[in-house]
């Protein structure tokens, strides 16, 4: 059973570097623009129907799985104050003079990119709560 | 991490589950279905297997509907078709044989029984989130 009353130490480095590199892998492995995807896999003429099927399904169940999760720790509002945070770093960025706001090209990999930290940070999420303010994020039993 | 939660503590609840489902019934003519079926006499200690595969098995069954719902099986059912598909395809596993088949299916649904005791440690794992009972409200799962 998960320790309800406990409150361990947390790394928090460890701890969201892998869950991000975890989305990361996740996302970018379903699409990414460089035409080595599971995307383009499934469209192409290499490999069986089944092995396609049986990687189709288990993709969406994954997807399906840390989105559900990463919204139940976020919801919107964490999901605004991600983007938030990255529009945020850009205007910074533009204001130390790295570069232009002009210069700024979002292109699919950004993009990606962003979902990806979306995702990590939502995964993680909780864990930093419980030990910031010792609340735990609990799941109703369904009806 | 926070639990203990690893590779073998999932391997386990899924050969734990195997166990159950095939010793409940099996093709093979060595389960409890058998055992009940066909030899006579133990009329008590079979009384005492039913109520105690009987347990087992709501325990497992309730625990799966809780954490991953009947989506979730759906989701398992589909994918470890999808794989028994992938086998047949690549003719590893002949399902021409009734017994093979039927032992697929059990597999599968030991499969959907492994997953439902794990993914509660899985999502806690991943996610930091709780699963939990309401005992105060109590649900028919």
């Amino acid at each position: 059973m998960p320790d309800l009353a406990g409150n361990p130490p947390i790394k928090p480095v460890s701890l969201l570097a892998k869950r991000w590199l975890m989305c990361a892998a996740l996302v970018f492995g379903i699409y990414n623009p460089s035409g080595r995807s599971y995307y383009h896999w499934v469209r192409s003429d290499d490999g069986s129907l089944p092995l396609k099927v049986m990687i189709s399904i288990f993709l969406f169940a994954a997807t399906a799985a840390v989105v559900r999760m990463a919204f139940a720790s976020m919801g919107y509002r964490g999901v605004v104050a991600i983007l938030s945070l990255i529009f945020g770093s850009i205007l910074f960025r533009v204001g130390l003079g790295w570069f232009e706001f002009e210069q700024v090209d979002i292109t699919t990999y950004t993009i990606l990119l962003w979902i990806s930290t979306i995702l990590g940070v939502g995964i993680s999420w909780s864990f930093f709560q419980r030990r910031l303010s010792g609340e735990k994020y609990v799941l109703k039993t369904p009806p | 991490m926070h639990n203990g939660f690893n590779w073998l503590s999932y391997g386990l609840r899924w050969v734990a589950s195997i166990l159950l489902v095939l010793a409940t019934y099996n093709p093979y003519g060595l389960s409890y279905y058998d055992w009940v079926t066909t030899d006579g006499g133990f009329t008590s200690l079979k009384v005492l297997a039913a109520v105690a595969l009987l347990m087992l098995h709501i325990v497992t069954i309730l625990s799966t509907a809780r954490s991953i719902g009947p989506i979730g099986a759906g989701l398992m059912a589909a994918f470890c078709g999808a794989v028994a598909w992938f086998l047949v395809d690549a003719d590893v596993l002949q399902i021409e044989d009734p017994r093979m088949f039927e032992l697929t299916v059990l597999l599968m649904v030991a499969a959907i029984y492994g997953m439902g005791l794990s993914w509660s440690h899985i999502r806690n794992e991943l996610s930091g989130q709780v699963h939990s009972i309401d005992v105060t409200d109590f649900s028919a799962v």
